[in-house]
């Protein structure tokens, strides 16, 4: 119940230091005027708009007529197209989840199995190749593979649509450009992990025991290799929605990182805030979940906090 | 139970049938045009850039049309009758227009003179507290609109305007439907709006497409394309790809250095014009730049013809002075801008400058190829002894920042109307920000009277002779003052399949009436 309490007054103390941080810096790093008007227009214009969106009000004023509307579940207007923020925002959600969801699975689908096997062909010619492979997906930026994505499949092989998101192809390319570089990530995350965990000395216990190679992997050493693969993938979560931002450009796939940019760059505050107050929840509820997800992997934590609770 | 089933089949067979033979109807083709990004307002005098105007131009219309196409050259100025069939002049203030009858909206409702009293009257762009600001500048000079008849209404200025033909033909002066505006509200007019014009709205799929369908009723006839779709896509290189693997039938916004690759498929092709808008510099007249000379001097050492060459192949070009070859009083003999490194060290020598830091402050990003000229253009300054700093910055609010140090920005000037009033007037002239700058009042243009007095003659004066004769002198002082240059006129790019027979303008108005738009099988 504590526990709970703590948590939840910790998260709401996260989210008002994110609202606090977007708002100045986004208020004080430029005039939305001069980003959403032509800019030849006249001041008189500037400042009719100035006081439509409330920018003419001292800033502490600005700030504190946000929280109120926001304790009141209101989001605002956005300056651009006068539509609610948290609407603008929400329909762009199931874009993105569903292509962050489909790179996860590539990422894991791929980065597991691979970095699994190159522990244990530790060494061997197999590992080596996965190895060589996995620098090179890491390394190289989502720009550019989107775009060398779209050079050999849309304009030489013309096999999948360069950009937008109306059917199953067209999200091949973007989810495949965001999930390659994690799985790279993954696959040495895994094969690490792994060959940390088979020099173990309850693996040799389990060898000795007589344990099938396949059962020793699976029941052993997987079980244990996964627990600090997990503590990255909720970070990874994160940094994920960073590199959707790139690619949801790059393929003009509609989700909520192309929304920010352009949010970003016109200063449409209500629109930012909105964005990155989901961010915050989800990273909160990511981090939760890797908790959980840990004390189910590790024994050892479910019974420190009994021991704890007790 | 079974019943049910059987008509649902029946339904679905009677569909399937059915929609195949309403579509093979009309065999006009779906266009699709990729464009860099979409407006949040098609309510026509809310949002005006670029963005929104190539797609609202094709939902409204105006009582008096500008032919951009008189000469083929997509910039010229000709007036021919649009919603109305003619007008007179009643005197100076008075201009009477006769409607074209039988014209109906997108809602199948007529054209009516109480629609376009509704459209130009102060409450909605103009006049104490309007429901949009964005469009006063254009249409404050108007005082009201008076019906006369259902097919004949009276504009009404403020004061003699000579150039009121003009402004009906230009920005904001669009014909709304009166009473779909008043039922909808402002806000849902934005999204859903109902006028005249060749397409009306179809579907809006905010951050994806605005598909537009073809108002078959329209009045110069029926639209080449059954559907236009605006899909958003904001990087260059997708819009390419998507032109080459025939996602899109037309791309807008292709620089200049991807016309080789455009060009080498043998189904696409581009359309190029160079845009009723300048490039420009703003020389802030303080510190070293508070005398006069060394402004000059910054001018006269940008050499302008290798800035096209190197930029922009040299498809565009510097217009003679503030003003463009398509004004109404174009001064055809206007001096060129003066490429004269030696004139400029001859007057650094003369203001004693001592090479003292000039900083040049530039947003990132914002015109097309501005890095790389400030880059060329510092070299040029360099080899006459300027000696430029340049600070790229992030946004505008950091290039005006009122603490930090800044004496040359950027800019651009739109001629909206081929008249000094449609930019020098208003970008340069007394109520200018450039004379009334609100973030340092030191960084303000003290024009001289005799500028702003010969200003007030364009204004004002309804004789044409004497228009022309204020503009020259005008223009004098301020080459000679300098407070600011100009570089080129930008070209603009669209890349299209060949089968598409369309023209572009001047004013990033993507013009799809049936007399500019065809497409061959």
């Amino acid at each position: 119940m504590r526990w709970t309490l703590i948590k939840t007054i910790r998260a709401a103390l996260t989210l008002l230091l994110v609202v606090s941080f977007v708002f100045f810096v986004l208020r004080l790093s430029g005039d939305p005027t001069y980003m959403l008007l032509p800019d030849d227009i006249d001041e008189a214009t500037r400042d009719f708009y100035r006081s439509k969106w409330g920018l003419d009000a001292p800033l502490f004023e600005q700030y504190r007529s946000y929280l109120v509307a926001l304790l009141h579940g209101d989001f605002g207007i956005s300056f651009r197209n006068n539509l609610d923020a948290f609407d603008l925002v929400w329909d762009r959600v199931p874009k993105t989840a569903l292509l962050m969801g489909t790179s996860l699975l590539i990422a894991l689908a791929m980065g597991i199995p691979l970095g699994i096997i190159a522990a244990l062909y530790r060494d061997s010619w197999l590992d080596r190749g996965v190895m060589t492979v996995s620098v090179f997906g890491f390394s190289m930026p989502n720009f550019f593979l989107g775009i060398l994505l779209i050079l050999v499949f849309s304009l030489n092989l013309r096999v999948l649509p360069s950009s937008g998101s109306d059917t199953w192809w067209h999200l091949i390319m973007p989810a495949a450009t965001l999930g390659i570089s994690y799985a790279a990530q993954f696959a040495r995350y895994t094969r690490s992990s792994m060959i940390d965990v088979l020099s173990k000395p309850y693996m040799r216990t389990a060898r000795s025991k007589g344990a099938a190679p396949a059962r020793r992997v699976n029941l052993h050493a997987l079980p244990n290799a996964a627990i600090p693969v997990v503590t990255i993938l909720g970070f990874k979560v994160g940094e994920m929605l960073g590199g959707a931002v790139v690619v949801e450009t790059v393929f003009a796939w509609p989700g909520i990182g192309r929304l920010l940019t352009s949010a970003v760059a016109t200063r449409d505050l209500a629109v930012v805030q909105c964005i990155m107050i989901l961010l915050a929840i989800t990273m909160i509820a990511a981090n939760t979940l890797t908790d959980l997800l840990y004390g189910w992997l590790d024994p050892r934590v479910r019974v420190g906090a009994k021991a704890g609770a007790r | 139970m079974l019943r049910s089933i059987i008509k649902a089949v029946a339904v679905a067979a009677v569909a399937l049938t059915a929609a195949p033979v309403l579509a093979q109807d009309d065999t006009r083709p779906d266009l699709v045009v990729a464009v860099n990004n979409l407006p949040g307002s098609l309510e026509g005098i809310e949002e005006m850039g670029n963005v929104a105007v190539r797609i609202t131009y094709s939902m409204f219309d105006s009582l008096i049309r500008r032919d951009f196409l008189a000469d083929g050259t997509g910039t010229a100025s000709k007036l021919v009758p649009g919603l109305a069939e003619s007008w007179k002049r009643i005197d100076d203030r008075t201009l009477e227009l006769k409607l074209r009858e039988g014209v109906t909206f997108h809602d199948g409702s007529e054209l009516t003179s109480d629609d376009v009293v509704f459209s130009f009257n102060a409450g909605r762009g103009h006049g104490y507290d309007p429901l949009i600001g964005a469009a006063a500048r254009f249409m404050l000079t108007v005082s009201h609109i008076e019906p006369v008849d259902r097919y004949t209404v009276r504009v009404v200025s403020k004061e003699p305007d000579v150039l009121l033909e003009q402004r009906l033909a230009g920005y904001a002066f669009w014909v709304v439907e009166n009473k779909s505006y008043l039922t909808q509200g402002k806000d849902a007019f934005a999204r859903n709006p109902v006028g005249t014009g060749p397409y009306k709205m179809d579907e809006w799929v905010e951050g994806e497409y605005i598909r537009l369908a073809s108002h078959d009723d329209y009045f110069m006839g029926k639209p080449a394309a059954k559907t236009v779709t605006f899909v958003q896509v904001p990087e260059v290189s997708a819009r390419i790809a998507g032109l080459v693997s025939g996602e899109y039938d037309i791309s807008v916004n292709i620089p200049p250095d991807q016309i080789p690759t455009i060009e080498s498929y043998d189904d696409l092709k581009v359309e190029q014009i160079v845009l009723d808008n300048t490039h420009m510099l703003v020389f802030f007249t303080t510190g070293p730049l508070e005398d006069k000379r060394v402004r000059q001097a910054l001018s006269a050492s940008i050499d302008r013809d290798l800035l096209r060459q190197a930029l922009w192949a040299d498809k565009n070009y510097t217009p003679n002075g503030h003003q463009l070859p398509a004004y109404t009083m174009w001064i055809e003999d206007y001096p060129e801008f003066e490429y004269n490194p030696e004139k400029a060290k001859a007057l650094l020598a003369e203001a004693g400058y001592d090479g003292e830091e000039i900083v040049y402050k530039f947003p990132l990003n914002y015109y097309l190829l501005s890095t790389e000229a400030a880059q060329a253009m510092q070299q040029m300054w360099k080899s006459v002894g300027l000696n430029v700093k340049l600070e790229p910055v992030e946004n505008w609010g950091q290039v005006e920042d009122p603490n930090g140090t800044v004496h040359i920005r950027p800019w651009s000037n739109t001629h909206r109307m081929p008249d000094p009033l449609g930019s020098f007037v208003p970008q340069w002239g007394k109520a200018s920000g450039i004379q009334n700058n609100k973030q340092d009042a030191d960084r303000a243009w003290d024009a001289p009277k005799a500028f702003n007095d010969a200003q007030d003659v364009i204004v004002t004066a309804t004789d044409w002779t004497v228009r022309q004769d204020a503009y020259r002198k005008a223009l004098d002082i301020w080459m000679d003052e300098t407070p600011g240059t100009m570089l080129y006129n930008p070209l603009e790019t669209y890349a299209m399949r060949k089968n598409i027979e369309w023209k572009p303008y001047g004013l990033y108005y993507m013009d799809l009436r049936p007399d500019n738009l065809k497409i061959a099988e």
